[in-house]
Formats: C-alpha cells, structure tokens, sequence
C-alpha cells in the first residue's frame, strides 16, 4: 500500500510539472513571439491614454457636446511626445518580455525535482500562478470577447495549477501525505468546478467560437451538421460540463475527474486540431483543464468513498480508504 | 612652468564641466517650453475641434449618420440623436436646396445605458430617430434637413451610388476605440480626403468604434466626432457598418438602424458593379452566417465587377491569430474569387498578397487593414508567409478604395497625408 501511495504520489507531481510547463510555454508563447501578454496589452493601452491625457481630453468634451461637468480642460504640464509615447509602451513590452522570458526558464527546474528536496526553491511557482492570475484578470479588463468578464473563473484551472503543484511540493518537503490534505484537494477541486461550469454556462449559451470548433470538427471529419444539430451538441456539452462542475463539489468519485481530464483533453486539443497547428499554445493554454481533473483522479483512484458530513457548521470530508 | 599648466588645465576642465552642465539644463529647460508649447497647441485643437460639433441639446438633431446597408444608389438611411425624446421626427430631403420630399422616422427609441451607467445615474441617455428613404436616383446629389419637434438641423446632403460601372472611391479604416484627439484627426483627414476626391461616396468602416459597446458615455462621443468626417459644405459620407469585437449591446442595432433580431452581416451594393458583403466576426462563422455568404457570393459573383468582403476580425492576421472563422470563410471566398477583403482588430496596416487554398496565388483574394482610425498601433508580425511581398506598418491610417473598370487601386493614407503603401488590384477576366 504504501509503495503504491509512493507511486502515486510520485506520478501526480511529475504529471502536473509536465502540466505546468506545457501551460506556461502557451500562455508565453505570444509574449515571446507574438504581441506580449494580456496585461501588457492592458497596461500599455492605461499608459497610453494616460499620456495623451485622455481623461482631460474626454471630460472636456463631455461637458461641453453633452453638459455633463466642469468645461475647463485641465492645463497639464506633462506632454509626452510620440515617441516618448512609443517608448513608454516598447517598455512596457519589454518588461512583459523579461518576466515571460524569467518564469519559462524557471518553469525548467521542474525538470529536476531533486532540486526542491534541498530547499524551497519549488516557491516559483507563486510567481508563475500570480503572473498566470494576472493574465486573466487583464483578460477581463480588456474585454473585446463575449463573456471576458467571466475570465478568471473561466482560466482558474490555468492559475490554480501551478499553485496546487507549490502546495504539494510544500506538503512532500515536510514529508507529508499531500494526496490526502484537504487544501489541495479543495483547491483542485475548486478551480475545476469554475472552469468546467464557466465553459458549460458559455456552451450552454452557445458561445460562437464553440459553434465553429463544432463546425469545423465535424466538416475535417467529413460531417456537414446542420445549425439546429450544432445547437442541440453545445446544448447537451454545457448542460454536461454544469453538471460535472456541480457533482465534483460533492461527490469525489475517481470516474468523474477520469471523465472531465478526458474531456479537458479532448476540448483543448479541438483548437489546433480545427484552426491549424498554429494554434498550439491554444492547447497547451488549455492544458490545465485536464491536468487538475486528472490530479485529482489520482488522488481518488484507490479511495472507494468519499462523504461529505457536517461538522460544527463547516463541512469536514471524511475520506474513508479503501 | 608645469604647474601654471596644471592650473590652466584644471581651469579648463571645471570650465567646460560647468558649461556642459548649463547646457544641460539649458535643454532641459527649451525642452519643457517646447511641450508646453505643443501641450498648448494641442490643447487649442482640442477646444476649437469641440467648437465645431453639434451639443446634444433638447430636441436639436445631432449625432446624424447616412448608413448604406442595402442598395446604395437608391436607398439610404438617415438617422440622428436627441437629448429630448420628442414627438415628431422627420427628415425633407430632395435633389435640390430646396428639398420638397419628407420621410417620417420609421423607427425611434432611447439608446440602452449599460448596468453601471443606470446604477450610478451619471449619464443620460438621448434617443435615436431613423428615416429609411427610398426610390432615389442614382449619382444624385441629395440634400437633407432633419426636424425634431420643430427644430431643424443645418442642411446637409450625400451622394447616392451610380446605378452601375465604376468611377468612385470609398474609404476603409477600423478601430476607432481609445485615443479621442487621434480618432478626431483621422475623422478630419476623411473630411479633408473627400474635399480633395470628391469622387469618394462612401466610408465602411470595419469595427471597433468603442471600448465598451454596451456604455452609451463611449458611443455618443464617436457619435459626436463622427461629424468631423462632414465636408465644410455639409456633405455626409455614408457609413457601411461592421460589427467588432468592442461592439457588443444594443447600442450597434440601436445606433446603425438594425432590427434586433436581425443578424448584423448584409449587403451593400454600390452599384451594379461593386458589392460589399458585410460578415459578423462576433457570432459563428458557421451555420446561417456560412449558409447566407455562400448564397450571396454566389448571386454576386456573376453580376459584380469588384466584389469584397468586410468583417472585423482578419483571416490572415499580423498582429494575432487567425479567428475560427478563417477556415469557414476562406474556400468560401476562393471558390467565388473575392477580389478584396477588408479587415480590422489588428491594429495596424497590412496589406497581403494574392492568397487561395491558403497559398499565394495570383488569383487569389487579397486582405487589407487592421484597423488604425484613433486606436493606439501595434507592430505587425512581419515574418507571415502571406506578408512578404505585401505591406505592414503601424500609424493611423485609412485606405482609400478607388475602382475603375480594369483596376481596383489601395491607397493607405497616413495622417500627415502621406500615402503608405499603393497597390492596384487588376480586374478578373
């Protein structure tokens, strides 16, 4: 039992480093070699309209096409010219660069776990799931995409990964049995339930990129579907994807998260596999949707029962092993 | 002897270190004066650019637009705001100063403030008013009034589109959102393009007029600026609508005359021999979008000398990804050889080469824009297979669209009036 517990334990850090990485190469990829990040994006576009004063520009004319406040513009006697503009931005860009280009190579320890036996070094991965928490935030700030103001909890597989991997090095360092701690299994479970009922809340709505992945799915496989039938599937995968959120929460049953790090697999892969390979970092972005389903079927695949009981106004888990 | 030298020397040094830094901060300060002066300068702009638009005031018709979304050398859409509701709305137009026809409004309501903007009362809204007018003559000047509840507004007017052939320029651009002083000069640089080519009737506009598309606050200033794209004379240049990412709410439908439950994609036919399809990025590419643009490019195709595509989001990106989209949409306009498509979102300028199967081919479509009337600009990927031998760059811009029988020619305008890039297309035999 306990080389197996070992085993175990062994196989569910390597699986979500793996995990890790793979997430973080996607979510850097566009920074490195594309436009930068969503909060650069964000920040660079504030410091932009900070410095053509925007703001005064805007409240002035309010005022005077609408009536709405003081009429006077602000004399200010910060100017920025274009290229101060510019290079405000391009820094912007470049520190989004530097961080990126930081958090990957340091994702490149996870390769060698031995280091974290030593010292706490595995606490990188605060900064990963900080930057990663960060990105959807900006996410939603930026907005430009039908439900972006649901991104944090649409991305919490994303940012809670890395921060479920720190716990259990955190619990394998003090020679804990992390495969049992409450934390992490809540966290885990916690950060699947949103993503997996953000998704089935958007399929359920049928969110217009879900429509053309059904689409152009079906079409690679040679299937024209109809609207109605394309309906019907968003239909059925949200209500589905709802329910799971909703059991996870209360029932711990191994199959479920075998199921939901299958599906996460499976809808993460739907991007390349339908816009091009060109959108690899869509899926490795998407990663993360299976890899805390399935830490979690590890952690459940050899415990038969799982009960919720109250206990002194606060639900205590009762884990009952085999 | 040694040391009068040292001392001459040394002299010399503190010298010269001391003029150094005087200079220095001699230009520290010229340069301070020069941004004050310019901060100034811009200031003054600001004021005297307010000065020219029209207050939302009571029942004074403001914010007025032509939208071109059907057949554009006979029907038109003149539509305005009102701070007031009002009672009635009318428009007299007619071919001549003296007007002598008129068209009540067909449709009317209040602009839909957004959730934050009813919960903190800060912001009012104002009403809009529609007066479809029909059975118009083609390559007419026409000349309109609009009249809320008795007050009348300044008399404007518009060109229609000829019936059929070629002759006439239209502008592209995108991305209107964030930096008002920016998006007010390249509303001016139309104004400014279409006094210098009259033969410019029409601005279609890619998407992204604002931020936020569901707060009214962002919209009734586009609104506002968009009377700066107005000639001295009181021409309108009539707008082809396109919904963008940015433009999500009630507030497009609203704003460019469209039915709620009505899709945003549809046609615009400038003439006989142009078409404009119009797509909707924003929703699937798919199903009844995929089903109507199969049916449409497929009616066009034959009768259409030019045929182009408008939608938001580009197929063949320079800044980002290419959308879902692309893979519905492209063989689509392959196998109906769409001349040009028009894009936006990027931020930036580009123009691809000749592209079918997603291959370069000289008998492809090609793609152009990316949006850069006010938003803040960002440095095209320039490696894409599909941009060498095109154009990318990164200012404020609008396309210039000048078709002829033989050539479709693409003109990219700079602020400065600058022409960036000039393509001509020729045309399918």
């Amino acid at each position: 039992m306990d080389h197996k517990k070992c085993q175990n334990t062994d196989l569910f850090i390597k699986l979500l480093s793996i995990f890790v990485f793979i997430g973080l190469l996607g979510a850097v990829k566009p920074v490195l070699f594309n436009d930068g990040s969503a909060m650069a994006k964000y920040l660079s576009k504030q410091k932009q309209l900070e410095m053509v004063q925007e703001a005064n520009i805007e409240q002035y004319m309010e005022s005077a096409l609408f009536g709405d406040g003081d009429i006077s513009l602000e004399t200010n006697d910060t100017f920025y010219t274009t290229d101060e503009r510019h290079e405000a931005v391009n820094t912007i860009y470049k520190y989004d660069f530097y961080i990126a280009t930081i958090l990957i190579l340091l994702s490149l320890l996870l390769f060698f776990p031995k280091l974290f036996e030593r010292k706490h070094l595995y606490y990188f991965l605060i900064p990963i799931a900080l930057w990663l928490f960060c990105q959807s935030v900006a996410s939603m700030l930026n907005g430009g995409k039908k439900y972006s103001e649901l991104a944090i909890f649409a991305h919490a597989t994303r940012w809670g990964l890395p921060l479920v991997l720190c716990m259990a090095y955190y619990l394998k360092k003090r020679g804990k049995d992390f495969l049992q701690n409450k934390l992490i299994i809540l966290s885990a479970v916690l950060c699947s339930s949103l993503t997996f009922a953000v998704h089935g809340w958007e399929a359920f709505h049928l969110n217009a990129p879900f429509q053309d992945l059904l689409y152009s799915f079906f079409s690679i496989i040679g299937m024209n579907i109809s609207e109605s039938t394309n309906f019907t599937i968003l239909k059925i995968v949200g209500c589905m994807d709802l329910l799971l959120a909703a059991a996870i929460l209360i029932y711990r049953n191994p199959k479920i998260f075998l199921w939901m790090a299958f599906w996460g697999l499976i809808t993460a892969f739907s991007r390349p596999l339908t816009i091009g390979f060109d959108a690899w970092p869509e899926f490795a972005m998407r990663i993360a949707n299976c890899a805390l389903p399935l830490g979690l079927f590890l952690i459940f695949r050899n415990q038969n029962q799982v009960v919720l009981e109250p206990e002194s106004n606060t639900q205590k888990m009762e884990i009952i092993c085999e | 002897m040694n040391n009068v030298f040292k001392l001459f020397l040394s002299l010399m040094l503190a010298f010269s270190f001391a003029l150094h830094s005087e200079t220095k901060q001699e230009k520290k300060k010229r340069e301070s004066k020069e941004k004050k002066e310019r901060y100034e300068k811009e200031k003054a702009e600001i004021i005297k650019l307010t000065g020219k638009l029209t207050p939302l005031k009571g029942t004074t018709p403001a914010q007025w637009r032509v939208i071109w979304t059907g057949d554009a050398a006979r029907e038109a859409t003149i539509s305005w705001s009102t701070a007031e509701e009002g009672k009635s709305h009318k428009v007299y137009y007619g071919e001549t100063a003296k007007l002598g026809k008129e068209q009540v409004c067909q449709r009317g309501g209040e602009y839909t403030l957004d959730k934050k903007e009813k919960e903190k009362g800060q912001v009012k809204s104002a009403f809009y008013h529609h007066a479809s007018i029909k059975d118009l003559k083609p390559s007419t000047k026409y000349y309109f009034v609009m009249e809320s509840d008795g007050v009348k507004s300044k008399p404007l007017y518009f060109i229609t589109a000829p019936e059929k052939g070629t002759g006439f320029s239209i502008i592209h651009g995108g991305d209107s959102r964030s930096g008002h002083l920016a998006r007010c000069k390249v509303n001016l640089l139309m104004a400014g393009l279409m006094a210098k080519e009259p033969k410019i009737i029409a601005f279609a506009h890619g998407g992204d007029y604002i931020v936020s598309g569901k707060v009214w606050q962002q919209w009734r200033l586009w609104l506002s600026h968009n009377e700066l794209t107005n000639g001295e004379d009181g021409r309108v240049l009539p707008i082809i609508p396109t919904r963008g990412n940015h433009d999500s709410g009630p507030l497009y439908k609203e704003i460019f005359n469209v039915e709620p439950k009505s899709p945003d994609w549809h046609t615009t036919n400038i003439g006989a021999d142009v078409a404009i399809v119009t797509l909707d990025t924003n929703v699937s590419g798919g199903g009844s979008q995929q089903k109507w643009l199969e049916e449409e490019l497929k009616r066009l195709r034959p009768e259409s000398k030019w045929l182009l595509t408008q939608y938001h989001r580009p197929l063949y990106p320079a800044v980002k990804t290419a959308p879902a989209h692309k893979k519905i949409f492209c063989p689509i306009f392959d196998e109906y050889q769409v001349d040009l498509a028009l894009e936006a979102d990027g931020h930036c300028i580009k123009r691809t080469i000749p592209i079918k199967n997603d291959k370069a081919d000289s008998r492809g479509t090609v793609y152009v824009g990316e949006g850069g009337l006010g938003v803040g600009q960002r440095k095209p990927k320039t490696d894409h297979w599909y941009l060498k031998g095109g154009a990318t760059g990164y200012e404020h811009h609008v396309m210039i669209l000048d078709f002829k029988d033989e050539s479709l020619r693409i003109r990219t305008v700079l602020l400065n009036n600058e022409i960036y890039d000039d393509h001509t297309l020729k045309v399918r035999k």
